[in-house]
C-alpha cells in the first residue's frame, strides 16, 4: 500500500503501483520534514529528561527519612501515569487557557500580559515536554528508588568510615549501582525515539502550533484521514517504523553489549 | 475445585457475549424500501439513514431532544411517514469529513442519503462507485418548484457529473450574500471622515483611526483594519482581506480560478497581488492592521473590532450581529455598514461568490429518492411560504407567537431561548433552504414592499444596519464571483495542491510581515508553476474547455 | 554522621520542601478540577475556584448521571475494559506460558511478535482490516487489536522464567500435564505479576479513546474515553448536553470536571492495588535474576 496511490474502493490489487514516488514524497514536503524534525526533537528532549529527572528525584526522595512522608510523596507521584492525556487535556486545556488558572496567577501576580501556552509555536515544546514529565516521572522514579533500596548497605558503611560525605556517597556509590538500571532504561527509550506521543500531542496541539508541535503520527492521521492520501500516509508510518525497527534493534545489543541485560 | 472455576469464568464469558451482542451492529437500518406514498405520507413509515453534520450554531436542543428525535423529525413522521435515523454523525466539519472518509475506506455501508462539504471526498466517493447516479430521480421525482431553482444553477453540478452521470445534488443551491464593509461610524463622525471608496481614502481612514486617537482615551490603542490571514487572504465570509487585493488584481482575487484573456488563472499568481501586499506591508508596519493577522482565524479576528480596537472589518452582512457587542460594551460606539472599495482602475472589487455549501449524495442501494424529494420540499415551505412553515420550523423553537404576532427574537419568547434552535439543528440538512438571492427579502422591504410572508416578516425584524448590509450586499451582487472552476480536483492537483497553498500563505504572510522582502513574491510565483501549478493549470483548462453541463440538465429536466 | 552537618541540614529542608512541591503538583489539578465540579456557574465563571468548591452543589453530577450518553458511554467502557482484561490476560498468559520454555524456533517467534509491537501496520491498514473483518461499531473492535501486547507478554515470560524448573519437573513426575501445571503451578506462582499487568492492561483499556474515535461512527457507540475526548478536547457542546435554561445556572465547565472526575474515579479505585503490585511487577519484570 505505501508503494501505491491506494484507493480503497479499488484495493490492493485494482490501485496503481508507484513503487518509490511515496516515499521521495515524504522529503519533498516541508510539512512531511517538518514532522520528522518535530518528532526528534520532542521526542529526544523528552527521552534525556525522561531519564535524568527521575533519577534526581529518586535519589533526593531517598533522602527523605520519615518514611511516611516518603510513602506519601511517593504515593502522589506517580498518580498521572495512570491517567489518560484525555483528562489531563482537559485539565490543561482549563489550566493554561487564556483565562485558566495558571495565567490569573502570572496576570495577577506579575502583571504581566496573559501567556498562550497551547497556542504559541514557541511555548508548545516547553508545554508538551513538562507535561509529559509531569505524567510520567513518578513512574521511572520508582523503578530507580526500587534500585537503591537494593544497594547493599555496607557499601555506604565502607565509604563513610573512608570519610565521604553525603554528596561523594551518592557520587561514588548511589549513582554507580544505579548504572546498569539507567543504562537498561536508557536503551529501551531509543526504540521509542520516532514516538513524540500520539496521544498526547493529537489532543493538545491546534494549526497554530503545527510548525514546532505537528509529529510524525499526526501528520500521517491528516493526510490519510483527512486528505485521502491513504498511500502517502502509510508510507510515512512504514519509514517511521522502520527506523524504530532499526533502533530497537541497536538498543537490543547495546544493553546486552553493556549491561548483560537480555530483553527478552 | 479446578473444573467448576473454569466453568465460571466460560458462563462469564459467554454471558458477556450474549450482552455485548446487543451493543453491536444495531446501528444500520434497512434502507427505506417497503412504504406506499399515500396521500402525501408513507404507509407504514419508511425510514432514512442519514449522516449529519451537527450544527454547532443553531442553538441547542431542548431537554430529551436530539438529532434524531425532534420537533421536526416527529412532524416528519407524522405528516409525511418519514423517519431519520442518523448512521454517521459528526459534531465540527472537520470531524464529520473524517468519518466520512472512513465509511468510504473502510466496507461499511454509507448513509441513505449525506451530505458532502469537500470536493477532494466528493471526488473519491463518485470513483469508488458507491454512490447513486441521480439524473433519472431528478427528472423524475424533483417538484417542479424545485427545478425551478437548481435550473438557475447548472453550475452548481459540475463537481458531481461524469461522463454524463449525475451522483449528487447541491445543498440548498442560491447566490449567498456579498461582504460589505463595518465601519465605526463614531470614530468617522469624531475625526471629521467620510466613508472610504478608494484605497487612497481607504489608506486615509485606516492611517487616522491608528494615529489621531479616535476613541479618545488619550492612549494609542486602536487601529484600522482587522482581517484574518491565517486560511489565506480570501475567506470568502468575515474577517475578508480580499477587498485591498482586488483593488488592484480585478476578477483575479486570490485563491480562485478566474478567466484571464480567455484562459482560467490561479488569482494568487497574478502579478499585480505584488502591489497589494507592497500596500498591506506598509500598513502593517505603520500598525494600521491586526498585529496577529496571521495566526487568527477568520471568527477570531473579529474580536479586536467587537472590543473597540479595530476600526473596520469586511464581512457579511449579518457579521453585524457577531459584533455588535461592541456598541454594549464602548458609549457611544455605533456601527455603519457601506459598500466595499473601488478598484485602482475604478472598478468595483470583487469577492468570492459562493452558490452552494456542498453536496447531497445517495447510497447507491437507497431507492426511495421520492421520500426524499418529498421531505426536501416540505423544508422549502418556510422559503415559499406555504404549507406547515408559514413563520419557521417550530413555533417555540424559530419563531414564537406572542400577543398573537410572530416574534423572532429568542429573548422574547413565551419561554426564552438563549439562541433559536434553527433548522439545521433539526432537519437532514444543516443549510436552511431559501428561495430568492440572499438580501432580496431586505431589499424588497427597503423599497416599500410590505412584511407579509414569514421571510419577509423575519427579515424585518432584523436590527437597522444588517438591514442596510444586506440592501447594500444585494445591490452589488454583481461583485460576486463564483469560482470559475469548480469541477472534481485534477490529478496533480490531489498531490500537490495542499504544499502549493501553504506555500501561497507563508509567502503572503512572510511579505506583510516584512519578514521577506516584496521580490519574494516573483520567486513564489516561479516556484508555485515549477511544483505542480502549471499542470494544474493546464488541467484546469482542459476541464474548462470540455465542461459541457446543457445535455447533463436537459436529461435531468432542468432546462 | 553525615546528616548532623549544617550543609546537609540545610539541604534537607529545602529537600523535603523541593518534593512536598512536586508531589502536591501531581495532585492538586486533579482536586481542582474536583472542587470546579462542585463549584456554581458563577464562581467557576469567575475564576474563584482554587482547591475548595465554592457555593457548594451537586448540579453537575445529577445532570451527567442523567445524561443517557455519558452513561451509555461509561457501560461501554466497563464492558470493553472487563472483556479485554479478560481475553488479554488468557492470550498473554498461555503465549507467556509456552515463550517462558526453551524450544526450536522460540526466538524467531518471539522477534515476530516485538516486530509486531514496533512495526504496526499503520492508521489506514488497520483500519480497513477492522473494517473488512465486520468488526466495526462493535465492541470488539476496541477489544480484540489490544488483546495481543507483546510488551505485557514480555513481562509476563520473566516472571514465568523465574519460577524453579524443578517444581514443574516434580509435577511432571507425578504424571501432571501441561495445561495442571499452567493453571496450579504457574498461575498462581506469578500472582503478582498477573495482578499488575492485568491491572495494567484494565487502565489501557479504560484510558483508551482513539479506538474509539476511530471505530466507532456515530458517538452513541463510544467508550467513555472517546466521550470525554469529543467534550473535553473537541470542545463538543453537544455532549455537554445542557439546555438553554440550564445553561443559565450550571458552567459547562462544571461538567466537563464532573465527567473527567467521574471517569479518574476507577483508576483512582484501583490505584491501591496497582501500587502494592507494580513496583514489584515492574522490577521483576525488568530485572531478571
Amino acid at each position: 500500500m505505501a508503494f501505491q496511490d491506494y484507493k480503497p474502493w479499488l484495493g490492493m490489487t485494482g490501485s496503481r503501483w508507484i513503487g518509490l514516488e511515496n516515499f521521495e514524497r515524504i522529503f519533498q514536503y516541508d510539512e512531511a520534514t517538518q514532522a520528522i524534525m518535530n518528532t526528534l526533537i520532542i521526542a529526544v528532549i523528552k527521552i534525556i529528561v525522561g531519564i535524568v529527572v527521575p533519577i534526581i528525584m529518586a535519589i533526593l526522595l531517598n533522602e527523605i527519612r520519615l518514611t511516611g512522608l516518603k510513602k506519601s510523596i511517593q504515593t502522589l507521584v506517580y498518580l498521572p501515569h495512570f491517567l489518560s492525556w484525555v483528562t489531563i487535556a482537559g485539565i490543561m486545556i482549563d489550566i493554561l487557557g487564556l483565562d485558566g488558572g495558571i495565567n490569573r496567577i502570572i496576570t495577577g501576580w506579575f502583571g504581566s500580559e496573559p501567556i498562550f501556552f497551547l497556542g504559541d509555536p514557541n511555548l508548545f515544546r516547553p508545554t508538551v515536554i513538562v507535561s509529559d514529565l509531569w505524567k510520567n516521572f513518578g513512574f521511572g522514579m520508582i523503578v530507580y528508588l526500587a534500585t537503591i533500596a537494593g544497594i547493599d548497605p555496607s557499601y555506604y558503611e565502607a565509604s563513610e568510615i573512608d570519610g565521604a560525605n553525603r554528596w561523594q556517597q551518592i557520587w561514588h556509590v548511589t549513582l554507580p549501582s544505579m548504572l546498569p538500571m539507567i543504562i537498561v532504561i536508557a536503551t529501551l527509550s531509543l526504540g521509542g525515539i520516532l514516538d513524540a506521543g500520539f496521544d498526547q500531542i493529537f489532543n493538545l496541539y491546534n494549526p497554530l502550533v503545527y510548525s514546532t508541535g505537528d509529529i510524525i503520527d499526526t501528520y500521517v492521521y491528516r493526510s490519510s484521514l483527512l486528505n485521502g492520501q491513504y498511500g502517502f500516509g502509510t508510507a510515512v508510518g512504514l519509514f517511521k517504523s522502520g527506523i524504530s525497527l532499526i533502533l530497537i534493534v541497536i538498543s537490543y545489543r547495546i544493553a546486552y553489549k553493556f549491561a548483560n541485560y537480555k530483553i527478552f | 475445585m479446578l473444573k467448576k472455576k473454569t466453568g465460571i469464568w466460560l458462563a462469564a464469558a459467554t454471558m458477556l457475549t450474549g450482552l455485548l451482542a446487543g451493543c453491536g451492529s444495531g446501528g444500520e437500518s434497512e434502507s427505506a424500501a417497503a412504504g406506499v406514498l399515500k396521500d402525501g405520507k408513507y404507509d407504514p413509515p419508511v425510514t432514512i439513514a442519514i449522516g449529519k453534520q451537527l450544527d454547532e450554531n443553531a442553538g441547542k436542543y431542548k431537554d430529551g431532544e436530539s438529532v434524531d428525535d425532534n420537533v421536526l423529525t416527529r412532524w416528519a413522521a407524522e405528516n409525511l411517514g418519514i423517519r431519520t435515523q442518523t448512521t454517521l454523525l459528526g459534531g465540527d466539519s472537520t470531524n464529520y469529513n473524517t468519518k466520512l472518509r472512513l465509511a468510504l475506506t473502510g466496507s461499511e455501508k454509507l448513509p441513505d442519503l449525506f451530505p458532502v462539504y469537500d470536493t477532494t471526498l466528493a471526488n473519491d466517493l463518485i470513483e469508488s462507485g458507491r454512490v447513486k447516479e441521480i439524473s433519472a430521480d431528478i427528472q423524475q421525482y424533483m417538484p417542479e418548484r424545485l427545478k425551478e431553482i437548481y435550473k438557475q444553477y447548472p453550475s452548481t453540478f459540475n463537481p458531481v457529473v461524469r461522463d454524463g452521470q449525475v451522483y449528487g445534488l447541491a445543498i440548498s443551491p442560491n447566490l449567498t450574500e456579498g461582504e460589505v464593509m463595518l465601519i465605526r461610524q463614531d470614530w468617522l463622525d469624531k475625526l471629521n471622515l467620510e466613508a472610504p471608496t478608494t484605497i487612497e481614502e481607504f489608506e486615509t481612514v485606516i492611517e487616522a483611526f491608528t494615529n489621531q486617537d479616535p476613541d479618545g482615551n488619550g492612549k494609542k490603542d486602536t487601529y484600522g483594519f482587522t482581517f484574518s490571514g491565517k486560511d489565506g487572504y480570501n475567506t470568502g465570509w468575515v474577517s475578508d482581506p480580499v477587498m485591498i487585493f482586488s483593488a488592484y488584481t480585478g476578477k483575479n482575487i486570490p485563491a480562485q480560478w478566474q478567466e484571464k484573456d480567455g484562459k482560467l488563472v490561479y488569482g494568487s499568481v497574478v502579478e499585480e497581488n505584488k502591489e497589494a501586499l507592497a500596500k498591506l506591508r506598509d500598513w502593517y508596519s505603520a500598525g494600521y492592521l491586526n498585529k496577529e493577522l496571521a495566526t487568527l482565524g477568520a471568527w477570531d479576528a473579529l474580536a479586536d473590532f467587537t472590543e473597540g480596537k479595530a476600526g473596520i472589518i469586511v464581512g457579511r452582512p449579518w457579521l453585524y450581529d457577531s459584533v455588535r457587542d461592541v456598541e454594549k460594551n464602548v458609549d457611544g460606539a455605533k456601527i455603519a455598514a457601506y459598500p466595499t472599495i473601488q478598484g485602482v482602475s475604478g472598478e468595483p472589487t470583487y469577492q468570492s461568490g459562493q452558490l452552494n455549501d456542498g453536496y447531497f449524495m445517495f447510497n447507491k442501494d437507497f431507492n426511495n429518492m421520492e421520500a426524499f424529494f418529498l421531505y426536501y420540499d416540505k423544508l422549502y415551505d418556510a422559503a415559499f411560504g406555504t404549507g406547515d412553515f408559514t413563520y419557521g420550523y417550530a413555533q417555540g423553537y424559530d419563531y414564537d407567537i406572542v400577543d398573537g404576532k410572530p416574534v423572532f427574537d429568542p429573548q422574547k419568547f413565551n419561554e426564552p431561548l438563549e439562541a433559536v434552535q434553527g433548522v439545521g439543528k433539526m432537519a437532514f440538512t444543516k443549510n436552511t433552504p431559501s428561495a430568492d438571492p440572499a438580501g432580496k427579502s431586505y431589499y424588497d422591504l427597503a423599497n416599500g414592499v410590505e412584511p407579509e410572508n414569514g421571510v419577509l416578516l423575519r427579515s424585518n425584524s432584523a436590527e437597522q444596519t444588517s438591514k442596510d448590509g444586506y440592501v447594500i450586499s444585494y445591490e452589488n451582487r454583481d461583485s460576486l464571483l463564483p469560482s470559475a472552476f469548480n469541477g472534481p480536483p485534477t490529478p496533480t492537483m490531489q498531490t500537490s495542491w495542499e504544499q502549493l497553498s501553504t506555500m501561497e500563505k507563508e509567502t503572503f504572510t512572510k511579505i506583510i510581515y516584512s519578514n521577506e522582502p516584496l521580490e519574494a513574491y516573483d520567486t513564489f510565483v516561479t516556484n508555485w508553476y515549477a511544483k505542480g501549478g502549471e499542470q494544474v493549470t493546464q488541467e484546469i483548462n482542459d476541464w474548462y474547455g470540455k465542461t459541457n453541463i446543457e445535455e447533463v440538465m436537459g436529461k435531468m429536466g432542468l432546462q | 554522621m553525615y546528616h548532623k552537618s549544617q550543609g546537609y541540614r540545610i539541604f534537607s529542608v529545602f529537600n523535603h520542601i523541593l518534593l512536598i512541591v512536586v508531589a502536591l503538583s501531581c495532585f492538586l489539578p486533579l482536586l481542582h478540577l474536583l472542587a470546579q465540579s462542585f463549584s456554581s456557574k458563577a464562581a467557576v465563571n469567575g475564576g474563584l475556584v482554587s482547591f475548595w468548591p465554592v457555593e457548594f452543589n451537586t448540579d453537575a453530577y445529577v445532570k451527567t448521571f442523567n445524561n443517557r450518553n455519558f452513561m451509555g458511554s461509561m457501560w461501554i467502557s466497563i464492558m470493553r475494559t472487563v472483556l479485554g482484561t479478560l481475553i488479554g490476560m488468557f492470550v498473554i498468559t498461555t503465549a507467556g506460558y509456552a515463550l517462558s520454555k526453551d524450544f526450536r524456533g522460540r526466538n524467531a517467534l518471539m522477534w515476530i511478535f516485538v516486530f509486531t509491537m514496533l512495526f504496526s501496520g499503520g492508521l489506514i491498514p488497520s483500519y480497513i482490516l477492522i473494517s473488512e473483518l465486520g468488526l466495526k461499531d462493535t465492541i470488539w473492535a476496541l477489544v480484540l487489536p489490544g488483546a495481543f501486547g507483546a510488551y505485557n507478554l514480555i513481562l509476563i515470560m520473566n516472571f514465568f522464567k523465574t519460577i524453579p524448573k524443578a517444581l514443574e519437573e516434580a509435577a511432571f513426575i507425578d504424571g501432571a500435564s501441561f495445561f495442571v501445571i499452567f493453571t496450579r503451578i504457574y498461575l498462581p506462582l506469578s500472582l503478582p505479576g498477573l495482578a499488575t499487568i492485568g491491572l495494567f492492561i484494565m487502565v489501557g483499556h479504560w484510558n483508551s479513546w482513539f479506538d474509539g474515535l476511530l471505530y466507532m461512527s456515530t458517538t452513541e457507540k463510544y467508550p467513555l474515553a472517546s466521550f470525554l475526548q469529543t467534550v473535553v478536547v473537541q470542545n463538543s457542546a453537544q455532549n455537554v448536553a445542557l439546555s438553554p435554561s440550564e445553561a443559565a445556572a450550571l458552567s459547562e465547565q462544571s461538567i466537563k470536571a464532573a465527567q473527567i472526575f467521574i471517569s479518574t474515579v476507577p483508576i483512582i479505585a484501583v490505584y491501591p492495588f496497582l501500587q502494592k503490585y507494580f513496583v514489584k511487577g515492574i522490577v521483576l519484570g525488568a530485572v531478571k535474576e
